[in-house]
Parts: structure tokens; C-alpha cells; sequence
């Protein structure tokens, strides 16, 4: 009787617990549906609310109190506020635009995972307007000089131009008049500002969007005092143009993810190599004296043009040529500033879970020119060193390329530092932004460095290569080697015959990323190399090359 | 990006985690009601329960760590701290595995293959909701590219922002694995209740299989959907196939040879037996290789995933008939007369 009773307790039991199940999944579908249309709500009031938040990160703003408005943000991050512009007339403009600080909160949010958008309608400065006017007012100003001068001696130099000194002294009072009354120029934009919920609190995230906003699109990211000089700077450039030249600066910053988009017009391609002679041409101010190795003598492989693109910042042709018997694809890239030379890890992270093919990475960060890196996900080998921290440690057996601040390759070879704290002393005190870990290096200064025997990269083998060579400052050839049945190409190069055909175009400085299907070199946004098996590897990293010249 | 279903004051609550929590819920209580039915002792129930959740929970950081060991502190900071970082689904298998064995070792159940059997469909299910999870968050997303409008939805592909801002659309690879568990959950839940009208030679072999079928299914749609996320694991010094599609295999290449073992048993050695045996292996080449071509030409993923599936569906297929070749019909019940009905 009791086995009976029992028996039927378990069906029961089962049968309730069947139910449950049957229940909790109904429960979850409901769900899913009413998530997918519903976000999350929150409470807009209050202390530390989204509102309260915003509204106390202004007023601290206003008031000077830099440490009050760094309370607000997300811990860990300051907008470095607290050093301003160097240049006496940046920091005039800056000292402005501290002034023109006001927000007029918007009532209601979006939710973007676990990002709060509110929107705030924020004042800010029209640059450009205040150049124009700058322009218009040191015209008035020297020409009130040049009315009350007694000689002409006295504003005027022996060529006819305007004394470098009046001229200068104009463009104070011009400046000082101009910043008297900041009313003209005080407009408002909307701004989407990000905050983060923790320990019971709404906090600010310091990002781009924030950044533009308070420097009027100077800077994007924080401690914007370089930034906003650059900017300045420029900016009286232009107003003192034909009056004291004034030699524009374009730089990007560090912490930039995305670059600024690169003029479409300033793309070109040909099949006859003669049309990069006006290129060529264009482009000495920013080759600074250096030879490039493409000449229009250059011969193409056949039905094949020569790309480029230049702007005042970066100059870029690439061009594939017939070279021991492989297809080479070479990209010669001069930069004007260190910063355009980047390295892009996919999802702006260490060893990201995600891959993407390097033209879908070069597209998302606007670079001129890219190139497949080391794949480092791959392969736990060799110092990885991203935006100046080291993220591992392995420089047993492979060579490290280290990039430093003035766009320079270093090698450190596979044994020479071991260990973590030499390796960060060596960041250090040599300015290391990013570093590359796949080798050999190959070439270092115009020696042969070429080891005998290499862990990674089959380097004895027939194989497609990659290799990144610097040809002077700021002046760098990327270089794939691949077969093509096109052009009826079957070769391709051990890492000894690629060294050997490097040295002989006079290459000083070249270092080997990962080959086989990883290598792919892009510009424009086209994939250039015929890649191994015709069609792109997803890899976790590139390297690219970008203007610096502000997309608007 | 994670969404966020409410606030506490200590944080976010997101989506994923409650239907984490839930698919967790959900197949306890489904593992409960099959064991009880299928007269599992309680206590061996109650305690291979919450020993599968311990388990899962650190093998399944531990081979996350394993394969991700960049992504944490070290493996001290990996163990400790639980609510950042990833798991594995393999160590929740192994998790499973584990405390099962050990409530056997314990001496709760004498019947190990008919508790796993009431544990697979739960499994299934468990999966199935979970993985509905992620269409909250951004890794609901395999590696291709979906560029026809009219597929750029659930459950084919999911939209994700991209670093630049954009929108693409990507293969909605966990919400597919969601859809392929709850069918296999169904199938398995059939392959529990159905009354048996063939037995196996030995009483031993009768129990165990839905285990089996729930390791083969699910197997065999791994392997090709594990290869089409971006972000699978893999074992350190091989970077070409991922550790679940490596443990999918040797897993199918176990079940078929546990059921080949037994088919010789039953039938004695015939000629079709190694011509199967080949034929399968084809089948899993075929899929390796398939792996082989999809990493080198991915413009032409669906023509591979098509081949991949085809040959690990002839060998289920293969396996299954190897199964059916162990059974024999039940001898009918003797009348209360003694003559045969």
C-alpha cells in the first residue's frame, strides 16, 4: 500500500514539475517578446539621478571646480581639464570657452545596453564664425595702424608685407575685442551624453561626444590642452594668412579609436605610371626631403594601376610590381605626424573574443592605408604593447617590433627581455605606443638580421609574406608577396629571398607580420593584394595609416 | 551590447543573466520530473542537481580561462571573481558529467545511464532558453555577413552596431543553436516517453540511449554552429578548430562505436558494419574538411555549411541505423493461459 502511495506521489510530483518546466519556458518566450519591446526604467530625479548628475557636472563646470566634475564621471576617468592650452592665445580662446559652459537638460532617456542616453541642449562657440570675424577685425585693426603711422616704415617692412611685430600686435587686440563678447558667436547643439549606473548612482561617461562639445570640436578625447592648440593654431593660420605665416599642425589623438574619414577626391589610380609626376610634386612639403621609392619610372605589373591618395598629412601610393619572379604589392606611405601611424586591435581590444577581416577594420577606423598585423589572438607569442600598456608578456622565442612616439621602429629580439618589468621600463623610457609580435625582423638599419631557424612563419617555405619596412622618418613601405594565377604567377618567397629582394630596392628597416591568408593590404578601402585563397582571413588586429586632417 | 532588463542598487540586472537563470530553472525542473518518472531515487536527483551547477560553473570558467587566459588577471582572479568573464558550454557537459559520476561514486543511484537520461532532454531545454539570452546582448552574431534585406532578421541574423557606429547584420548564430535545442528537447522528450516495441539483446542497453541521442543531435549541429560564431574557443596551440568542435567529434566517434560494439554483439560481424564504419568516417573527414575550406573561401560559407551538414546528418543517420541494429522485437506477454497472444 505505502509502495503504492508512493508511486503515485512520484507521478504526481512529476507531473507538477513537468508543469513547472512547461511553465518557465512560457515564461521565458513572454519575456523575450516584452524585452525586446520594453527598456528598462529608471528613476529621473533626484539625487544621482541621470538629471541630478548632468546638471551638478555643469554647475561644477562652470564654477571652475575640475575635481567637482571628474566626481561625476565614471570612476577612474578625469577630463583633465586642470592644464590648459600653452600658447597664450589658445589659452585666451580656452578661457572663453570655459565661459560659454551652460546645459538645458532634456526630460526622458534611451537605454543602450547598459548605457543611459540623455539628451542635454549644450552652448558652444562657432569657431569658424570667430575665425571669420578674427580675420575682419586684425584687417581693421592694421589698417587703423596703418592710418595713424607717420611712416610707413612703421607698419610696413622693406617688401611691402605688414612688420611681423604690428602684425602680431594686431592680432592680440583683434583676439582680446573678440573674446570681449562671445554672444555673437554662442550657439547651441544637442548632445547625447552616456551615463553608467554604479553603486546606486548615475555617472558621466567622458566620451568623444562630451569631449566636442566642450572644446566647440577641438578635441575629442580628455586632457584636450595639445589638441585644442593644434586647433587654435590653425585656426589664426588661416586668419594670418598673407600676414605671418603660420604653419598649420595636424595631429590625431592618442586615445582617437576612429580617425577622421579621408577626402574621396583625394583618391587616384592610373594605369601609366607618368600621372603620379604632379602627385609626386605636390607632395615635397610633406616629403621633407626624402626620395620616395616609387618613380614614375616604376614598372607596374601588368593591368595593373598605381593608387594613391595626399592631403597636407599623408601621402600614399601603392602599386604591385613583378619582382623575382612573385607579384609584389608595395604601399609607400609619408606621414607629417607620428600619430597617423596606428595600430587598430579588433574591437578597440586586447585579444577580443570577436574577428574581422582587415578591410572591415580598416573601413571602421577611416584609414588611408592598412595592413593584415600579426594576427595576435592566433598565437601566444611575443610583447604586445597597446596604447602604451603591455598586454603580454612572451619575448622568449619571437622578435617584438616596438613603435615609439615619433613613429620609429625598434626591434627587440626574440631573448633580449623576458621579463614583465623590463619590458615596461623599456616602454618607458623609450616612448613605446604599440608594438607588433611576429618577426623576424628582418633588416635593422641596413644590417641583415635575418635569424636561421624561426618558431612561427614557415620561413624556409614558399609562402605568402608580409612585411612592414620603414624607409626614413615617417616614411614606411608595406609589403605583401603573393602568387596569382591572373598573371600567371606561381611563386612566392621564403623569408631569406624576401630579406634578400627588400635589400636590394635599399630598404633599411623591415619586419615580418603574419603571411598565408592573413596578408592583406588595403587602401581606399579596396582589398590591393591578390590574397591567398581569393578571399580575406578574419583576424583579431591591423595596422593603418591615416590623415590627420579633420573630416569636416 | 548587453540590455539592461532592471536596476538594483548595487546595478544592472541584464536580460541575459535572467534567462540564464531561467533555462537553469527551467531544466532542473524538467531533470526533476523525468527522473521521478522513470523512478530515479530523490535524493540522488536533489544532489546531482545543484552538484551539475557547481561544477558546470568552474569547469566552465576554468576552460574558459583555459582558452581566454589573456582575458583575466590569472586563474586566481578567474575563479574568484564570477561576474565578469565568460563560461564555457563544454564545462557545463563536463560539470554535468562529473557530478553525475560522482553521485554514482556516492552510492545515490545504481542506474547512471537512465539518471543521464532524464538529465539530457533537461539539458536541451536548458540551452534552448538560455542561448535566449543572448538576443540581448551583442554576441548574438557569427562571423558572416548577411547582405539580402529579406534575411536581415530572427531567427537567420542579428543587427549589431559596429565600432564605427554602423549597423550590419550577422548570422544569428546563438539564436539558431536556441531553435536547434528546443527541437532536439522535443525529440528527445519523445525518445523518453515513447513505449518501446524493440528491445536490446542485454536489459543494460536499454538505458542510456537518450543520453546518447541527446550527445548525438546535439553534437552534430555544433560542429557546424560552433564554426560559424567569431568568437569560439580554441585550444592553445591550435588556432584552426575550435575545442567544442573537437569534443563534438571524439564525442560522435564514441557513440557510434559504442553502438557498433554492441551491433557485432547482437549480429555478429558483418560486411556492412565496416563499410558503415568507413562511410561514416567519410562523413566526418568530409566535415573536417568542410571546416578546412569555409576558413579559406568564407565568401563561400553557405555552399560549406551546406556540405558540412549534409554528411554529419547521413552520419546521425548512420548511427541511428547502427542503433536500430541492436534491437530485436519484444516477445509478446504469455497469456494468462499460457498460449502466446
Amino acid at each position: 500500500m505505502r509502495t503504492v502511495e508512493r508511486n503515485t506521489l512520484r507521478r504526481v510530483l512529476a507531473g507538477l514539475l513537468g508543469l513547472a518546466a512547461l511553465a518557465i519556458t512560457g515564461l521565458s518566450l513572454w519575456l523575450c517578446s516584452y524585452a525586446a519591446a520594453h527598456q528598462a526604467k529608471v528613476a529621473d530625479s533626484g539625487p544621482g539621478s541621470p538629471t541630478e548628475t548632468v546638471q551638478r557636472f555643469f554647475s561644477a563646470l562652470q564654477a571652475g571646480d575640475w575635481a567637482g566634475a571628474d566626481a561625476c564621471l565614471e570612476p577612474g576617468s578625469s577630463l583633465g581639464l586642470a592644464q590648459g592650452p600653452a600658447d597664450p592665445v589658445s589659452a585666451a580662446f580656452w578661457a572663453a570657452q570655459c565661459r560659454s559652459w551652460r546645459c538645458q537638460v532634456e526630460p526622458g532617456y534611451t537605454l543602450e545596453g547598459p548605457r543611459l542616453q540623455k539628451t542635454l541642449r549644450v552652448a558652444t562657440l562657432d569657431m569658424p564664425a570667430m575665425g571669420e570675424d578674427l580675420a575682419r577685425l586684425v584687417q581693421d585693426t592694421l589698417a587703423r595702424y596703418t592710418q595713424a603711422a607717420r611712416l610707413a616704415s612703421e607698419v610696413y617692412d622693406e617688401t611691402g608685407a605688414y612688420r611681423r611685430e604690428v602684425a602680431q600686435r594686431a592680432l592680440d587686440q583683434a583676439v582680446a575685442a573678440l573674446l570681449d563678447d562671445l554672444a555673437p558667436f554662442t550657439g547651441s547643439q544637442d548632445l547625447t551624453l552616456s551615463l553608467l549606473y554604479e553603486d546606486g548612482a548615475w555617472r558621466i561617461c567622458a566620451d568623444a561626444a562630451l569631449m566636442r562639445a566642450l572644446t566647440s570640436g577641438a578635441a575629442e578625447s580628455a586632457a584636450p590642452a595639445a589638441r585644442y592648440d593644434m586647433y587654435v593654431n590653425n585656426l589664426i593660420s588661416g586668419v594670418m594668412d598673407g600676414l605671418i605665416p603660420i604653419k598649420k599642425v595636424y595631429f590625431l589623438e592618442e586615445r582617437t579609436v576612429i580617425a577622421p574619414e579621408p577626402a574621396a577626391d583625394r583618391f587616384g589610380e592610373s594605369a601609366d605610371p607618368a600621372d603620379t609626376r604632379p602627385i609626386l610634386d605636390a607632395a615635397v612639403p610633406l616629403l621633407d626631403g626624402q626620395s620616395t621609392l616609387w618613380t614614375p619610372e616604376t614598372p607596374l605589373a601588368p593591368g595593373t594601376p598605381v593608387r594613391w591618395y595626399l592631403d597636407d598629412t599623408i601621402l600614399s601610393l601603392t602599386w604591385q610590381q613583378v619582382l623575382h619572379d612573385t607579384l609584389f604589392t608595395f604601399s609607400e606611405i609619408k606621414i607629417a605626424h607620428p600619430s597617423q601611424f596606428r595600430r587598430y586591435l579588433a574591437d578597440d581590444t586586447f585579444s577580443a573574443a570577436r574577428q574581422y577581416l582587415p578591410s572591415e577594420m580598416a573601413a571602421t577606423v577611416n584609414a588611408v592605408t592598412a595592413l593584415s598585423g600579426d594576427f595576435h589572438k592566433f598565437r601566444n607569442m611575443g610583447h604586445i604593447v597597446y596604447r602604451r600598456e603591455l598586454c603580454r608578456c612572451a619575448g622568449k622565442e619571437v622578435d617584438t617590433c616596438m613603435v615609439d612616439g615619433k613613429g620609429d621602429l625598434h626591434f627587440v629580439y626574440r631573448g633580449q627581455l623576458t621579463e614583465a618589468e623590463d619590458v615596461r621600463r623599456y616602454i618607458e623610457e623609450n616612448d613605446i605606443l604599440f608594438s607588433l609580435a611576429f618577426g623576424p625582423a628582418l633588416l635593422d638599419r641596413g644590417e641583415r638580421v635575418v635569424p636561421d631557424a624561426y618558431p612561427i612563419g614557415e620561413i624556409h617555405d614558399d609562402y605568402a609574406r608580409c612585411a612592414l619596412c620603414q624607409l626614413g622618418p615617417l616614411h614606411y613601405l608595406l609589403v605583401t608577396v603573393n602568387n596569382t594565377k591572373e598573371l600567371g604567377i606561381y611563386t612566392r618567397l621564403s623569408i631569406p629571398e624576401l630579406t634578400d629582394a627588400l635589400a636590394e630596392l635599399g630598404v633599411p628597416t623591415a619586419y615580418t607580420l603574419d603571411g598565408g591568408q592573413t596578408a592583406a593590404l588595403i587602401t581606399g578601402g579596396r582589398l590591393v593584394n591578390p590574397v591567398q585563397f581569393g578571399h580575406e582571413r578574419a583576424i583579431s588586429d591591423i595596422i593603418y595609416f591615416a590623415t590627420a586632417i579633420p573630416s569636416d | 551590447m548587453d540590455q539592461v532588463g532592471f536596476l538594483t542598487d548595487s546595478g544592472y540586472v541584464y536580460w541575459h543573466s535572467v534567462f540564464l537563470g531561467l533555462g537553469i530553472l527551467a531544466a532542473a525542473a524538467l531533470a526533476l520530473a523525468l527522473g521521478l518518472a522513470k523512478g530515479q531515487r530523490v535524493r540522488a536527483l536533489l544532489a546531482v542537481l545543484p552538484l551539475s551547477l557547481v561544477a558546470s560553473l568552474c569547469l566552465g570558467r576554468l576552460i574558459h580561462w583555459y582558452c581566454r587566459f589573456e582575458s583575466y588577471a590569472g586563474l586566481a582572479a578567474a575563479m574568484t571573481d564570477l561576474g565578469s568573464g565568460g563560461f564555457s558550454l563544454i564545462g557545463a557537459f563536463l560539470g554535468v558529467a562529473l557530478a553525475c559520476l560522482l553521485v554514482r561514486g556516492l552510492g545515490l543511484t545504481r542506474d547512471l545511464p537512465g539518471l543521464l537520461d532524464a538529465l539530457a532532454p533537461a539539458g536541451a531545454l536548458g540551452i534552448a532558453l538560455g542561448r535566449l539570452g543572448e538576443l540581448f546582448t551583442g554576441a548574438d552574431r557569427g562571423k558572416f555577413l548577411i547582405t539580402d534585406p529579406a534575411l536581415q532578421r530572427l531567427p537567420w541574423a542579428a543587427s549589431v552596431t559596429n565600432a564605427a557606429g554602423g549597423t550590419e547584420w550577422r548570422l544569428a548564430t546563438f539564436c539558431l543553436q536556441s531553435i536547434f535545442s528546443a527541437g532536439l528537447c522535443l525529440l528527445l522528450l519523445l525518445a523518453f516517453f515513447l513505449p518501446r516495441k524493440r528491445r536490446p539483446l542485454r536489459e543494460s542497453w536499454a538505458r542510456g540511449n537518450v543520453a546518447a541521442l541527446f550527445l548525438l543531435g546535439y553534437c552534430a549541429g555544433q560542429i557546424v554552429l560552433d564554426s560559424t560564431r567569431y568568437d569560439a574557443l580554441f585550444l592553445r596551440s591550435n588556432g584552426f578548430v575550435s575545442l567544442e568542435q573537437i569534443l563534438c567529434a571524439l564525442t560522435l566517434g564514441a557513440v557510434l562505436a559504442l553502438y557498433a560494439v554492441r551491433s557485432v554483439k547482437t549480429l555478429g560481424l558483418r560486411p556492412l558494419h565496416p563499410l558503415s564504419w568507413l562511410l561514416a568516417l567519410a562523413c566526418l573527414g568530409g566535415a573536417g574538411y568542410m571546416e578546412y575550406y569555409v576558413q579559406r573561401h568564407g565568401d563561400r560559407w553557405l555552399t560549406a555549411y551546406g556540405v558540412m551538414s549534409a554528411c554529419l546528418l547521413v552520419y546521425v543517420l548512420l548511427t541511428w541505423i547502427t542503433y536500430r541494429s541492436t534491437l530485436r522485437p519484444v516477445p509478446a506477454e504469455p497469456a494468462p493461459d499460457g498460449s502466446m497472444a
